[in-house]
């Protein structure tokens, strides 16, 4: 009998869960997409004021927000975590926003809470028989959000918002475009991830998210210098706008650095049939050719045993310190650092490198090829770093923005020869 | 993974390396310095609907052969309409069959269609998603050299590839949200191999990559388009678990 009386509240539950279109089993709660006045609250407030005032900040708490507190590396500075919750929705959230303008003009607010790994995995082992239905019908609200474009979607894993990916890898989200037009240029994501166990035991297990992202770019037709050599496709990317938020964060923490940066994604359409090795080879060999062209520059290659006495690191050492240092949430996500990287110092020969007051640094590394990608062949990232007086020297500024426009010519070239 | 999201990605990887950098050299240096039932070439259900046991009916109960949409699904794919019968099943599941059909010459495949008879409005998705598995299955030479020459969720998410593609150029009043509700549905987070059609993360890039793919790059050619999907676009929605 009593074993009946269960079983029947069991249904009673799962019944009441489906009437009430949102998931209250296993604690994955389906309900935030579609608190639809909350969402137009935030939506129009982050249009209205893109960044948010010091006076609405307050320190981070235990635990999670003081493991992203210490993670935010650069952002640390401009992080800020909310007093107030932007909407009744995320009450019981912790909410995190920006006090400076980003370059490329988006705003945004990541808000996330204590959820359990179990209840994930519980949702995914149950989902064609118990939670594909609720999913169903908490999009189908959602997308009926006066704000909403209308478009409700399972969300990649490549949404998980970026302030959550330095505490959490995604598992689950959903997101819905704000605003109008396909693609729109605002969304909120919901999900959940797992939670960094480097943070430690007494972190919870996972956490639920929520970010809305307005003003956004990303989801706007970006311009990009792409350019055809024979076969090959490169783009060139001087991530300006990234560079530019960089610098500026250092010259307001006093730091005598400043870098520029270049990024080559390489693709060619008829490489069917090339295997791994032979990609990475290929990008080795472009490497090898920046290389020797900032070494007739006058540039100097550390060898090991100077790396160690300047770094106590050895190659193998920094690249895996390196490696540790990606999010936790932007791990494992296809694009991965290719085997060795290179550091060359100027030291000589540049008039802020007079007296040993300055110096001039390059950094070459790269990406691997997406694996099961055909047309991919990675990417060359070079990093120009200018320290010490030549960080605040105007010429410095232009000799290393030469070295990234030599560094183009000469890909291009070897590309052609090939 | 979008390729604007892979060069982002790698845009963000320079920048993890630049702080690295920083906080690892720059220091010190300062200081210096074919069963139906089987899978949906096989079968699936839309919105985890129970499936109740029973036998097909041999009739298209839902007229789907004189559907205006599916007639469009199918002229876009350049099928031939003679070749398709469509078959409703109580409690059934979507799913696609060949079908040998001895004639007075010879012996011809016909691709039969089989749907749940009391499918409502979510019907368009799945079928094209079927509709897509026939031109796969032409493109391969028979079912056999398919499945022989694709894994399972290769073949699953390029016919959802080809479904957002559809939808798209051929159906364009239908709408994104149902419609891609309807195929994510259908994934599972814990797939089988041989069964696998994707979780519903990978169902729904699929799909996306389909509605925004530039059709006109491959001269409008949906062989083409599901080439270039094996070729590159799989690769890069798998990339990401």
């Amino acid at each position: 009998m009593a074993k009946l009386l269960r079983f029947r509240s069991g249904l009673l539950v799962h019944a009441l869960c489906i009437l009430a279109a949102k998931s209250a089993c296993a604690d994955i709660l389906l309900d935030k997409l579609t608190a639809c006045n909350d969402i137009e609250r935030v939506y129009i407030a982050l249009r209205a004021q893109p960044t948010v005032p010091l006076s609405d900040c307050r320190p981070p708490g235990d635990g999670l927000e003081s493991a992203l507190a210490s993670r935010a590396g650069a952002d640390a500075s401009r992080l800020c975590f909310l007093r107030a919750s932007p909407a009744a929705f995320l009450n019981s959230f912790s909410c995190v926003r920006f006090t400076s303008k980003t370059a490329n003009g988006a705003a945004d607010v990541t808000c996330f809470r204590a959820a359990s790994l179990r209840d994930i995995q519980v949702y995914k082992e149950q989902y064609a028989e118990k939670f594909a239905r609720i999913e169903s019908q908490y999009l189908a609200a959602a997308q009926k959000c006066a704000v909403s474009t209308g478009d409700s979607a399972n969300a990649a894993p490549t949404l998980f918002p970026p302030v959550a990916s330095m505490l959490a890898q995604f598992q689950l989200g959903f997101i819905t475009s704000l605003g109008s037009g396909r693609p729109s240029d605002s969304s909120i994501f919901h999900g959940y991830g797992e939670t960094d166990p480097a943070i430690g035991t007494s972190a919870p297990s996972a956490i639920e998210v929520v970010y809305v992202l307005v003003n956004s770019p990303i989801r706007r037709s970006v311009p990009v210098d792409r350019r055809t050599v024979g076969t090959w496709l490169l783009e060139v990317d001087d991530t300006a706008t990234l560079e530019r938020d960089m610098n500026q964060q250092f010259a307001r923490a006093g730091a005598p650095m400043r870098f520029s940066v270049i990024n080559y994604s390489l693709a060619r359409e008829d490489s069917h049939g090339m295997t791994m090795s032979a990609k990475l080879s290929l990008t080795s060999s472009l490497h090898d050719s920046i290389a020797e062209e900032l070494q007739a520059e006058g540039f100097n290659q550390l060898s090991e045993s100077e790396l160690r006495r300047q770094t106590g690191r050895s190659t193998e050492e920094l690249f895996r310190d390196i490696t540790r240092n990606v999010p936790f949430g932007s791990r494992d996500q296809g694009v991965k650092f290719a085997p060795g990287f290179r550091i060359l110092f100027k030291e000589t020969g540049l008039p802020c490198t007079r007296s040993g007051r300055g110096a001039v640094a390059a950094y070459l590394t790269g990406t691997q090829p997406v694996e099961g990608v055909q047309r991919d062949f990675g990417g060359i990232s070079l990093i120009i770093a200018r320290i010490g007086a030549c960080s605040v020297s105007s010429d410095a500024r232009i000799y290393a923005r030469d070295l990234l426009d030599e560094a183009t010519e000469d890909i291009v070239g070897a590309l052609r020869r090939r | 993974m979008t390729p604007f999201q892979q060069r982002e990605k790698r845009v963000r990887l320079s920048f993890v390396l630049l702080l690295s950098w920083l906080s690892l050299a720059a220091g010190p240096l300062i200081a210096q310095g074919s069963n139906p039932e089987q899978a949906c070439l096989y079968s699936f259900v839309v919105g985890g609907r129970a499936l109740r046991a029973a036998p097909c009916i041999d009739e298209d109960p839902l007229g789907f052969a004189k559907n205006v949409d599916l007639a469009r699904v199918i002229r876009a794919f350049s099928i031939r309409p003679e070749l398709i019968r469509f078959r409703g099943c109580d409690g059934g599941l979507f799913s696609t069959a060949e079908e040998h059909v001895s004639g007075s010459s010879q012996a011809t495949i016909r691709y039969v269609i089989s749907y749940p008879s009391d499918a409502q409005n979510d019907f368009l998705a799945p079928i094209t998603h079927e509709l897509a598995h026939v031109l796969q299955i032409e493109m391969a030479g028979g079912l056999e050299p398919l499945r022989d020459s694709l894994a399972s969720k290769r073949i699953e998410l390029g016919a959802d590839f080809l479904t957002g593609i559809i939808f798209s150029f051929a159906l364009k009043e239908a709408r994104l949200g149902e419609f891609q509700h309807n195929l994510s549905l259908m994934g599972l987070y814990r797939d089988s191999a041989s069964k696998a059609h994707g979780s519903p993360t990978q169902r729904t890039s699929a799909f996306r990559r389909g509605v925004f793919f530039n059709f006109a790059r491959v001269s409008m050619s949906f062989p083409r388009a599901s080439q270039e999907f094996q070729a590159n676009i799989y690769g890069e929605i798998v990339a990401v678990p």
